[in-house]
């Protein structure tokens, strides 16, 4: 009966890892991790239980044992050890195939990716090439650097630009490249954050201690996982650049005194001589002093207008901004130029509302409005010219509006370029530098205002100027900004 | 009538200040540079002092710092008469104790009101 049972117990256990299997996902072919293990234990206790039966299936009716000497005691020993050793074999073999199917299955997929790897860098490859052979032929110094700034990498125009060979370069600390120009630390740090610093125009310094000018790029490098491992650096030589550039500055300088002594003098002479104080003149006299005058003046405004380009380019045209009342200046500027407009036979109105106070240069702002009704004067060659200003939601809003000649797309689309004139007859009669309106869009930015225009061809145009209102509180004390 | 101290080392720009200002109906002294304006301003006690920016030796600008650190003639009026509009050299004249400025090329008519201003005007406060 004992016998029975345990067979029993057998067939259950081996239900039990077969259900086991079956569950498991038919497709992966793999046994789940915890098979192995259902499959020992459910060995070993069908085991245990035959043991049990068999051995209390001889129990009863039998003499105390003596252990060695029953022979019937043997079996259920026997079915013991060798219960527990299948379980353990079970165990251990259903493990390894899972282990060694799981390797397999590893080195499929590891092999796939390097496939994919060789392929990837083999159409790579010329790429890789072409970007080598650029840093080592461009005249920029390239160098990679780690975080902290020891330098990895050194291309042939870094050994130019600084002096040192690749081998003295790399493991040092781009500080040697530096002086104290700037701060590398703070540098650095912004390179860990991701930033990237574009063209900053500083002083390094080369092998043998000489200063040279460098615009830099420093950005940061990151692996595949997107992390910034390391930083790069392109230095271009702008030392040349520089020097260029201040020789013109010094040259526009000594131009702009060299020319308007002698145009102060021009103009006083002629001046005290149309004015009588040298004795009396005929009129004929005066009319031709006067034209003298007034060619004086246009060279005074070109010359004025040079050294304003200059500044412009150079990025140092300075305004100095307090709250004023812009009404005030239009008035000025219209009060100017009633008579320009009256000997021309134009009517000149103005539509100036009540404003709220802008943070501007008043003899900047005064130049800006000068050029627009000038402007409007001298393209128009009969009706009116209006300036209008109101206040808007965002700050002020001027308007200054002709009935002139008018601008062509093409025009309109060059009018802040430049040297820009327009082609028609009355524009070449009427002169100008074409730097007017530029030097105007650049001071009308400097305000943070901006400039436009609306015109077509024989419709007048209507330039149209808005600056942002003063808020007190937005400013400093004396309601200037730092620049 | 004023006596008027014109240093100016451009000769012509000289004669013809001198000329306006003498037809004015003022007293013109003048000084070829720096130096002869300090000189000048002693001893002749000019009413007004119109001072070149740039000046060989002495600038003008320096004259003028040195005529507000002068106890006498902290005084007396200055016009910085200059050839550079930037807003820089300006501001560095009115902040330097001028009165007013003229820019270069100036209207003589100009130049002439803005003496008679400097010398009916009351001498703000200067910081030295």
């Amino acid at each position: 009966m004992a016998v029975h049972t345990g067979i029993g117990f057998t067939l259950l256990g081996g239900g039990i890892v077969g259900l086991a299997w079956n569950a498991a996902e038919p497709e992966s072919r793999e046994a789940p991790a915890w098979l192995a293990l259902v499959a020992a234990v459910a060995v070993a206790t069908v085991t245990l239980c035959m043991w049990y039966a068999l051995s209390s299936g001889n129990a009863p009716g039998l003499a105390p044992r003596v252990p060695g000497v029953a022979p019937e005691s043997t079996l259920p020993n026997v079915t013991l050890a060798t219960g527990l050793l299948t379980a353990i074999l079970l165990g251990w073999s259903v493990r390894e195939g899972q282990v060694s199917r799981r390797r397999a299955r590893w080195l499929e997929v590891t092999n796939r990716a390097l496939n994919e790897e060789i392929q990837t860098r083999t159409r790579m490859e010329p790429a890789i090439q072409q970007l080598a052979a650029i840093v080592e032929s461009t005249d920029d110094a390239i160098l990679t650097t780690t975080l902290d700034g020891r330098i990895m990498t050194w291309n042939p125009g870094a050994e130019r630009l600084y002096g040192y060979t690749r081998a003295e370069a790399v493991g040092k600390h781009v500080s040697m490249l530096h002086g104290r120009q700037h701060n590398d630390a703070e540098l650095f740090r912004k390179i860990v954050k991701g930033e990237r610093i574009s063209r900053l125009e500083t002083e390094n310094l080369t092998k043998d201690m000489r200063r040279i000018e460098v615009s830099l790029t420093v950005s940061p490098i990151l692996d595949q996982s997107g992390r910034i491992v390391s930083a790069s650096t392109i230095a271009h030589d702008i030392t040349d650049r520089k020097l260029l550039d201040r020789m013109k500055d010094d040259f526009v300088g000594t131009v702009s005194h060299e020319l308007r002594t002698p145009l102060t003098a021009i103009k006083g002479f002629i001046e005290l001589v149309a004015d009588g104080e040298a004795g009396p003149v005929t009129d004929t006299q005066r009319e031709f002093l006067q034209i003298a005058a007034r060619n004086s003046d246009k060279l005074g405004v070109l010359i004025n207008d040079l050294i304003d380009m200059n500044l412009i380019e150079s990025n140092r045209l300075e305004v100095r901004l307090v709250p004023l009342d812009l009404a005030a200046v239009l008035a000025d500027v219209a009060s100017t130029f009633r008579v320009m407009a009256q000997s021309k036979g134009l009517a000149l109105r103005q539509n100036i509302a009540p404003l709220p106070q802008v943070l501007g240069d008043s003899a900047r702002l005064i130049q800006v409005f000068s050029n627009l009704v000038s402007n409007a004067i001298k393209y128009t060659p009969n009706g009116e010219v209006g300036i209008h200003a109101a206040a808007t939601d965002a700050g002020v809003e001027v308007t200054v509006q002709d009935t002139g000649i008018g601008l062509s797309r093409e025009e309109h689309a060059q009018l802040f370029t430049r040297f820009f004139r327009g082609r028609s007859s009355v524009v070449i009669e009427a002169g100008g530098t074409g730097l007017g309106l530029v030097i105007a869009k650049a001071i009308v930015g400097r305000h943070e205002g901006k400039i436009d225009v609306e015109s077509r061809p024989g419709e007048g145009s209507r330039f149209r100027v808005t600056l942002p209102a003063w808020v007190a509180a937005a400013a400093g004390p004396d309601g200037s900004r730092p620049d | 009538m004023a006596k008027i101290l014109v240093a100016e080392d451009e000769k012509q720009i000289a004669d013809m200040i001198a000329f306006k200002l003498t037809n004015s109906g003022h007293q013109v002294i003048r000084a070829q540079d720096g130096e002869q304006a300090m000189k000048l301003a002693r001893s002749d006690s000019p009413d007004l002092i119109m001072l070149d920016a740039m000046m060989p030796g002495l600038g003008g600008f320096e004259v003028l710092r040195r005529l507000k650190a002068d106890a006498t003639l902290r005084s007396v009026p200055v016009i910085m008469v200059t050839a550079k509009g930037h807003e820089r050299d300006v501001l560095s004249g009115l902040r330097g104790g001028a009165v007013d400025y003229v820019v270069k090329p100036f209207s003589l008519k100009e130049l002439a009101a803005r003496v008679e201003l400097a010398l009916g005007k009351e001498q703000p406060p200067t910081t030295p």
